[in-house]
């Protein structure tokens, strides 16, 4: 279970190794405070949701199963946006559409198609709460860069020396994109220093998840190419964790 | 397989059914939950400023009076406890993308309970200059306009004496009294309206005279007249001589008394050296001219804003006058020459020197002076518009030739009448 809730921090981590959700990531950095409050809502929403579907996988039939996780998933958003509209206003300002944009945040619909339509709900919630807390930190790490360096303050405070020597294009897109990829670059080397590496299929870190590593994968995979249809690695993935 | 196929598809239904109304249910509850917060929240917002300004106010109610309102004043508010009012105010120096905002508090002595800055992106800091309005009645007797920030500053103080205006009209204070000084400085705009800048204040100089009742001589920067603060039977009055040749007083009641008073007239229009500037302006009317023109200065009654002198012209073709006008563009007074015939259409424009000078910060603009000259040909009273003068990216410019291009048509209609 510990394992299972570490995963989601490095190995597997949504924003910084499988590259999910880059698009809030990268719009809502530029303060730590915005950062916080959207790891906050994520990882609400991903708990909430996550409980919910692996509570109703049997329930849930197949032919329906993406819409029934888009209804839950927006149902806990919107929840989560009502809750900070009335107790966190200034945070809810602050995010602005990105907030509502998590509906359609591919960790989440990952996490439900993925992990928890096939786990057991305990196990989901901690892959939820794992996949939340590595969403939050890698919001903070890239937030603080850029607002330490690009702002020259922390959580609005600031920073006496930095703040007269600070590089403004960190908060802005480009500066966005280049601390990204510095993380990416950081989260990377540790990665393969610890697991070794290749870029196929298998050595996704979801590969264990979705089927590549127990042989059902190239099976679809072979099944799909002698029926000549073109599928993705996310299609053939779940056909061959059924 | 037909029926169990039917099954799932019912079953489906069912369940994303089921799904999409549990969901609905559990919102509508958090939505019970939070709409009331949501909404005492925005409420406290919006009003955060009137209590900031009021602060011992029991709860605010909206205020519609039945005249006309200022643009500046967005919102009139009474406090339900009655310790005032507290007005919300937009205005702007055109130096900011958005407008500047803030909320004055009035209380029922008809002093200023506060001052709360609500939007402010000048591009030079105001400091401590809304506090400084504190205390003060309608006269505004105790503030004066910041130096450095002066757009800003008269902005601001306008929007201020707006709502002032409004408060008065809905009978919720008294009006101030304004001191002997004050009302010197209100009558100076409106008696010399060419003068003003694009702040909205008159650039007059101080200049010494040989006259011992005169308290104050001061002459437009931009050659549009004199000005004279007078002491004549114990009474104090304001004369002012424009360089065309009018004349006209007023006591400090803002009457015009100049028919009454036909010797202080006499006496300030003695004082106005126009002779002088109607010299300097020759030349420049001169380069609108073909040579040879001969220019005869003119003396007009009335007051006619930016014409700083006035030219009957004579071996020029179809030119019958020519006009000097000197509005202020961006910064300095432009020189304008316009030429007119006798049926007061114009036959010639010039500007001595560039005619835009707002590079400092406007740099996108494009004009092609000649063809901007040329578009202001032809035109008469009737037919002079705005558009024609109208410089994109050089707004003040363009505005300033407006207001000389309405005050030639002016001048050359009293011409025409005397």
């Amino acid at each position: 279970m510990w394992k299972n809730f570490l995963k989601g921090i490095i190995r597997e981590n949504p924003v910084l190794v499988l590259l999910l959700g880059t698009c809030p990531t990268l719009a809502v950095t530029t303060s730590v405070s915005s950062a916080f409050g959207m790891g906050v809502a994520f990882t609400a929403v991903l708990l909430g949701s996550n409980i919910v579907i692996s509570a109703m996988r049997r329930v849930i039939p197949g032919q329906v199963r993406i819409p029934c996780y888009i209804v839950i998933i927006a149902g806990f958003v919107t929840a989560v946006e009502m809750i900070m509209h009335a107790f966190a206003p200034d945070l809810y300002e602050a995010l602005g559409v990105f907030l509502s944009l998590i509906v359609v945040n591919c960790i989440i619909l990952g996490r439900a198609e993925l992990y928890a339509s096939k786990n057991r709900v305990l196990d989901s919630a901690v892959d939820a709460l794992g996949m939340g807390v590595g969403f939050a930190l890698a919001l903070l790490a890239m937030a603080s860069i850029r607002e330490i360096f690009g702002a020259g303050s922390f959580m609005g405070w600031k920073i006496p020396f930095l703040s007269r020597f600070a590089v403004p294009i960190l908060i802005n897109s480009p500066g966005g994109f280049f601390v990204f990829g510095i993380l990416i670059a950081i989260v990377n080397c540790i990665t393969k220093r610890k697991n070794g590496r290749d870029f196929g299929c298998t050595g996704c870190p979801s590969a264990a998840v979705c089927g590549a590593n127990d042989g059902s994968l190239q099976k679809a995979a072979e099944k799909d190419r002698a029926a000549g249809a073109g599928k993705d690695c996310n299609d053939t993935a779940q056909e061959g964790g059924k | 397989m037909v029926v169990h196929m039917k099954r799932e598809a019912w079953k489906s239904i069912a369940v994303l059914t089921s799904i999409c109304l549990v969901v609905a249910v559990l919102l509508a509850a958090v939505n019970h939950v939070t709409a009331p917060i949501i909404e005492e929240s925005a409420t406290t917002g919006e009003q955060a400023s009137l209590y900031a300004v009021l602060p011992n106010a029991a709860g605010f109610e909206e205020e519609t009076p039945a005249g006309e309102v200022p643009e500046t004043v967005t919102g009139i508010f009474r406090d339900t406890g009655g310790s005032g009012y507290a007005v919300t105010l937009s205005t702007s120096s055109s130096y900011s993308a958005t407008p500047m905002t803030f909320t004055v508090g009035v209380g029922t002595d008809g002093k200023i309970t506060g001052v709360e800055m609500t939007n402010y992106a000048e591009s030079k800091d105001f400091g401590e200059y809304p506090s400084t309005y504190v205390g003060q009645d309608s006269a505004l007797s105790g503030v004066d306009l910041y130096a450095g920030v002066t757009y800003s500053s008269t902005a601001f103080r306008s929007a201020v004496e707006d709502a002032f205006s409004v408060l008065i009209e809905l009978g919720g204070v008294a009006q101030g009294n304004k001191t002997e000084e004050q009302i010197i400085e209100e009558l100076k705009p409106l008696l010399l309206p060419g003068a003003l800048t694009r702040a909205g204040t008159p650039k007059l100089e101080e200049y010494a005279v040989s006259d011992d009742g005169i308290q104050q001589a001061l002459r437009a920067a931009n050659d549009v007249g004199y000005l004279y603060v007078l002491e004549d039977g114990g009474e104090t009055f304001v004369a002012v001589v424009s360089s065309t040749g009018g004349v006209v007083c007023m006591d400090l009641e803002g009457k015009d008394v100049t028919a009454e008073q036909e010797a202080l007239a006499a006496r300030v229009l003695e004082l106005s050296d126009t002779d002088s500037i109607h010299e300097k302006n020759k030349t420049v009317a001169a380069r609108a001219l073909t040579d040879g023109a001969v220019l005869t200065p003119v003396s007009v009654s009335g007051q006619f804003g930016t014409v700083s002198s006035i030219y009957t012209v004579s071996g020029a073709g179809a030119a019958a006058y020519a006009m000097v006008c000197t509005p202020y563009g961006y910064r300095t007074p432009m020189k304008l020459v316009f030429v007119l015939n006798e049926n007061g259409e114009t036959v010639g424009f010039r500007s001595a020197g560039e005619l835009i000078q707002e590079s400092d910060y406007y740099t996108n603009y494009s004009l092609d002076e000649s063809a901007y000259a040329a578009g202001l040909i032809g035109i008469s009273g009737g037919t002079a518009s705005e558009d024609l003068t109208l410089i994109s990216g050089a707004t003040m410019t363009g505005d300033g030739v407006w207001a000389a291009l309405q005050d030639v048509f002016a001048a050359y209609e009293a011409l025409r009448t005397q």
